[in-house]
């Protein structure tokens, strides 16, 4: 073989091999991690995932739930926290005028107002179907077993996006019955705050 | 033609040992009073033996795995779901052994049981112990008050927690029906299960 083809195949079999192991390397980087469009308006938001800066448009995500921040100069900050799991293909971030500059930049042209309105949409879509994520035991409830007798509802933590479980309607093994129900459809009781409206305590401990 | 096949084969072994390297992290692990670990794979429950040392394996990213460990005396035995990504090193920290909770028990229930007492002064007017014990490091008490009177729709059984500090036992909880980690957030979820379980 000619030696300025051998070469020539020489050079060609590296940027080769470099090309494939650049290519194995990031396909690896991404085991386990979902694609997640992320867009904020305005566009050229810093955006963090807690409190590591991510980039815009697709990143690849560990699944679970992440706090995220985005802001700019002259807008609020927007905090959200998403659940990431495969039914997150897109997250966004809308940040309020907060200078001259801002509110100058909004009224500039109104598709700005159409694709704010766009990812406020998307923003709301996505707080629902965190909320019901967060708190899937409402999936099952309200719930009343006249044998327990046991009844279980929920309510609204202040303060916070999470639920808290009422039990009623019920007697002492009516109560142990109701807590194992919640367990046997997969909610674990412990990580809500159980109230028993038809209780009495007879001992508590002073003001904590 | 060999020329063109060893470096074909070359190439495979490169991209292969590449394949390898990067899809695999080093989990190291801080044990501590630990007689020996064993890692299987969470899914498959397959025996992991890509030990570097004892204290460090060469894992697949990204992966759970179980971690299980066989404490020195005194100590229990005990296992740690992890993440390979997760950051590391992944500390083993075995809880003393139920013998040793137990002769603890022993030694401090009088005082547990005068700090309850004081504290919760009508608890064992209406109430009498059914169930005690203490947790990890015998610094966590839970036990279970039975109503001592007929049946009524407030008899239920109550639940308490209370802490060593300082040397010193204090109720954390109020008795409750059932404890959860919404309103009692700075006592370990696996002190609340054990206490719910009792």
């Amino acid at each position: 073989m000619d030696r300025r083809v051998r070469i020539f195949v020489l050079i060609f079999a590296i940027i080769f091999v470099g090309f494939v192991i650049f290519g194995i390397v990031v396909l690896i980087s991404r085991i386990g991690k979902i694609a997640v469009d992320i867009q904020t308006f305005p566009e050229g938001a810093v955006v963090t995932m807690d409190g590591k800066s991510v980039g815009l448009g697709t990143q690849y995500i560990s699944p679970g739930t992440h706090s995220f921040a985005a802001s700019k100069t002259g807008w609020t900050t927007d905090k959200q926290t998403y659940t990431i799991s495969k039914n997150t293909p897109k997250i966004a971030f809308v940040l309020d005028t907060d200078s001259p500059e801002a509110t100058d930049y909004m009224e500039r042209s109104p598709t700005f107002q159409v694709k704010r309105e766009e990812l406020s949409a998307l923003r709301a879509d996505l707080a629902g179907k965190n909320f019901r994520k967060q708190n899937e035991v409402v999936n099952v409830l309200p719930y009343s077993d006249v044998a327990g007798p046991y009844s279980i509802d929920y309510g609204f933590e202040e303060g916070n996006s999470r639920v808290y479980l009422i039990i009623s309607d019920s007697t002492p093994s009516g109560r142990q019955k109701a807590l194992q129900w919640l367990k046997d459809q997969g909610y674990d009781p412990i990580n809500y705050r159980v109230t028993f409206p038809d209780y009495s305590p007879l001992v508590r401990l002073g003001e904590r | 033609m060999k020329r063109v096949i060893a470096l074909l084969v070359i190439i495979i072994l490169v991209i292969g040992a590449v394949v390898f390297v990067f899809s695999r992290t080093i989990v190291s692990f801080e044990q501590k009073n630990i007689k020996s670990i064993e890692i299987t794979e969470l899914d498959s429950g397959k025996k992991v033996s890509s030990f570097l040392n004892d204290s460090s394996a060469f894992l697949v990213k990204n992966t759970k795995y179980k971690v299980s460990y066989v404490g020195i005396d005194g100590y229990a035995n005990g296992s740690r779901v992890f993440n390979s990504s997760d950051e590391m090193p992944i500390k083993l920290v075995p809880y003393f052994s139920k013998e040793k909770l137990l002769s603890l028990l022993a030694a401090d229930s009088n005082t547990i049981h005068n700090s309850i007492s004081r504290t919760l002064p009508d608890l064992l007017t209406n109430f009498s112990l059914a169930k005690e014990g203490l947790l990890q490091f015998g610094d966590w008490y839970v036990a279970l008050y039975r109503y001592k009177g007929g049946y009524n729709l407030s008899s239920d059984s109550l639940r308490i927690v209370a802490k060593k500090v300082e040397g010193k036992w204090k109720p954390v909880s109020s008795p409750e029906i059932f404890l959860n980690s919404v309103s009692y957030p700075n006592i370990p979820k696996d002190v609340l299960e054990k206490a719910n379980a009792l």
